[in-house]
């Protein structure tokens, strides 16, 4: 009996050495596996923290949107607290008046990862941001939070832990504790207003160059490399001198286009000398141009049938109000700036038309900025306008008409842009027929410098087009958009 | 008599029952060793699978880190050169951009960050900083095509356990791991 007791006794007992050590092989596969998984729920997290601070920088710009399109609903939920809680709303400022916050909703959602998500987003337009035609940029911080499934334990290599940081207990930016683990990441982006004047030629409904012997190209004001002195140069020009419209058809004519032509959905004809890409994915927001609220400066004339001089000056622009501007013969117009040609700055509001012919001319002054708005028609031809400055110094805005239900002037204005001196400056009139009429392309005096948005814009007669690059810095602001982006990955 | 008749009968193996006995045994332990070997290869080689894509995972977030708040980037065969702007000072602190030219820059000249292989390890370099990404990864095999406005990167590895052991390129194709990443500082201008 004693043998037969110790022999069970060995087989219990090698039946839990074994159990034993099947168990420690499962409990040591089980950790690796739990690491691992709680690994790849851990990095889900992290990835899903970084689409929430992306989200984030849009919320911001789409607040900076509607500064524009619906300024009254602009920055309205933002707070002037970063602590979400002590929620001061503020609904006439914006973050000119300094750092502006706001905590997005919670995004709830299923899968690996965090099912919590939500982003913190800090605003502000430091002095150091606004660029030399005196726009404002945005700073944009944006921290995207997403919680952290499984527990308080960090998983992962000492290096993933270096590039992935988890907070379990305490924020590891703010310092105060924590009753769930999170993942967060905090992006830098600076965003930057968009002038009306991104391509050279834009139609809203088409562009209709007719000659083989129209150039558009382009040039860089801002840089030597592509200009000399801050002026066009045939030698160093560059291919971005686009044409696009919203609608479907561009008639390229044959003529030389360095640079891209883009339609909405259509199609350009005659496109042999195209240089760049023909593209049918085009559409850019047209905004209406609203007449300024003009409180005229004393003693300045209400009509400009003659030869007259008006004065711009630094700071605030000069406010002129005229029915109309009409000047035939010799006769000119004169905007006289400080002569030494620091910036100085008028506006011009015109009721009415703008017409010249025979040998009159409107005369722009060094260091002058001039943005003339227009109602009623314009023809420009006579010596033109004479501008010696940049094409953004002088620019000409065509206002807003009435519209049928699917956007389309009702009557669209006429705008004929010619001349014997060429034309240097900018026009943004999306409720305008613009006609530009050329005066040979040899000649860079009698050539046009410049950006062009109409309803519809035709070239008649040769002539060249040159497009300065450093326009889409300036003219009024039609959109906003990130120009520098960064990980902060302290 | 009965009791020694009982002790024969207990005690009693023959030689050919203690043959089979051992032969029995042996095949059992054979068995037995053959299977723990196989699953301890098999257990090594998951081992390895799971680490291999974990480094891969982590080689990916770093260089698509990078390459999002890329300025420029420069491929090579299995090297990456990525310019960032200079965005710390030298306090550790984030500085306050610039407008230049159109742009908003940060600091004066771009940081360099590379990614290469060195020996069968695989590192990130920033100034003179070495940060050691991934070790024992001989059988590792970095791509990276520029798309222009976005960069794809692809991390390969050669599994353990192959069905097809000598076409590499093949058995590569089962761990190919692709991101592409857009270079969200392109869109200046």
């Amino acid at each position: 009996m004693r043998s037969k007791s110790n022999n069970l006794g060995s087989i219990l007992v090698m039946a839990l050495f074994f159990t034993a050590i099947l168990a420690m092989a499962g409990a040591i596969t089980f950790g690796v596996i739990q690491n691992r998984y709680r690994q790849v729920h851990q990095t889900a997290s992290w990835q899903e923290a970084l689409l929430a601070a992306e989200a984030g920088i849009d919320i911001a710009v789409n607040e900076m949107r509607k500064q524009l399109f619906d300024p009254d609903n602009a920055w309205k939920s933002w707070s002037k607290a970063a602590d979400p809680e002590g929620t001061e709303q503020i609904t006439e400022a914006n973050p000119t008046d300094g750092e502006v916050y706001y905590t997005s909703n919670v995004l709830l959602r299923k899968g690996e990862g965090g099912q919590r998500s939500y982003s913190k987003i800090a605003v502000d337009a430091p002095p150091f941001l606004i660029d030399r035609s005196g726009e404002q940029w945005y700073r944009v911080r944006s921290l995207g939070v997403a919680e952290v499934p499984g527990g308080a334990v960090a998983a992962g290599d000492k290096v993933d832990l270096r590039l992935r940081k988890f907070e379990h207990r305490v924020d590891r930016r703010t310092g105060e504790a924590l009753s769930k683990s999170q993942a967060t990441r905090l992006i830098e982006a600076i965003v930057k207003p968009v002038g009306t004047f991104r391509v050279a030629l834009f139609g809203a409904r088409t562009i209709n160059l007719n000659n083989h012997n129209i150039e558009v190209d382009s040039y860089d004001s801002r840089d030597d490399d592509k200009s000399t002195n801050g002026f066009y140069d045939p030698n160093k020009r560059t291919e971005n001198g686009d044409v696009a419209t919203n609608g479907t058809l561009i008639q390229a004519g044959d003529a030389h286009i360095y640079g891209d032509a883009a339609t909405n959905g259509g199609t350009v004809l005659d496109s042999s000398n195209v240089t760049g890409e023909i593209r049918n994915d085009f559409y850019q927001e047209l905004f209406a141009v609203n007449r300024p609220k003009v409180n005229p400066d004393p003693f300045t004339p209400s009509t400009i049938k003659g030869t007259e001089t008006i004065l711009a000056k630094p700071g605030q622009p000069s406010q002129y109000l005229f029915n109309e501007i009409n000047l035939s013969g010799s006769e000119t117009l004169k905007i006289e700036g400080s002569g030494d040609g620091t910036p100085t700055y008028a506006q011009i509001v015109v009721t009415g038309d703008i017409s010249m012919s025979g040998q009159a001319k409107i005369e722009v002054g060094e260091g002058v900025y001039l943005r003339i708005f227009v109602a009623g028609n314009v023809d420009i031809t006579g010596n033109g306008i004479n501008n010696p400055n940049s094409p953004l110094n002088l620019q000409l805005y065509g206002l807003d008409r009435p519209t049928n239900p699917d956007g389309s002037p009702q009557s669209p204005g006429e705008m004929k842009i010619g001349g014997n001196g060429g034309f240097r400056g900018t026009v943004y009139a999306p409720m305008y027929d613009v006609e530009m009429v050329g005066g040979g392309t040899t000649n860079p005096d009698k050539s046009v410098y410049g950006a062009f948005v109409g309803w519809t814009v035709r070239m008649t007669g040769v002539q060249a087009v040159h497009y300065d690059e450093a326009l889409t810095d300036g003219g009024l602001v039609a959109d906003y958009k990130v120009v520098s982006w960064f990980e902060d990955v302290r | 008599m009965k009791q020694l008749t009982s002790i024969q009968r207990i005690g009693g193996w023959t030689l050919t029952e203690l043959m089979m006995a051992a032969g029995i045994s042996g095949v059992l332990v054979t068995g037995l060793l053959v299977g723990a070997a196989s699953i301890q290869r098999s257990y090594f080689a998951s081992r390895h699978h799971v680490d291999s894509q974990a480094q891969q995972m982590r080689m990916m977030d770093f260089m698509n880190l990078d390459l999002r708040r890329a300025l420029s980037v420069t491929t090579e065969s299995e090297k990456l050169v990525v310019r960032i702007p200079d965005f710390y000072g030298n306090d550790g602190a984030p500085r306050d951009p610039q407008i230049v030219r159109g742009q908003a820059i940060y600091g004066t000249t771009p940081r360099t960050v590379e990614y290469y292989r060195e020996g069968s390890a695989i590192f990130r370099k920033e100034g003179d900083v070495r940060t050691e990404l991934a070790t024992e990864v001989s059988d590792f095999k970095l791509a990276f095509k520029d798309l222009g406005q976005s960069i794809m990167v692809s991390v390969t590895f050669l599994p353990k356990f192959q069905f097809s052991g000598s076409k590499a390129e093949s058995v590569r194709e089962g761990t190919a791991t692709f991101s592409t990443t857009l270079l969200r500082n392109k869109r200046q201008g």
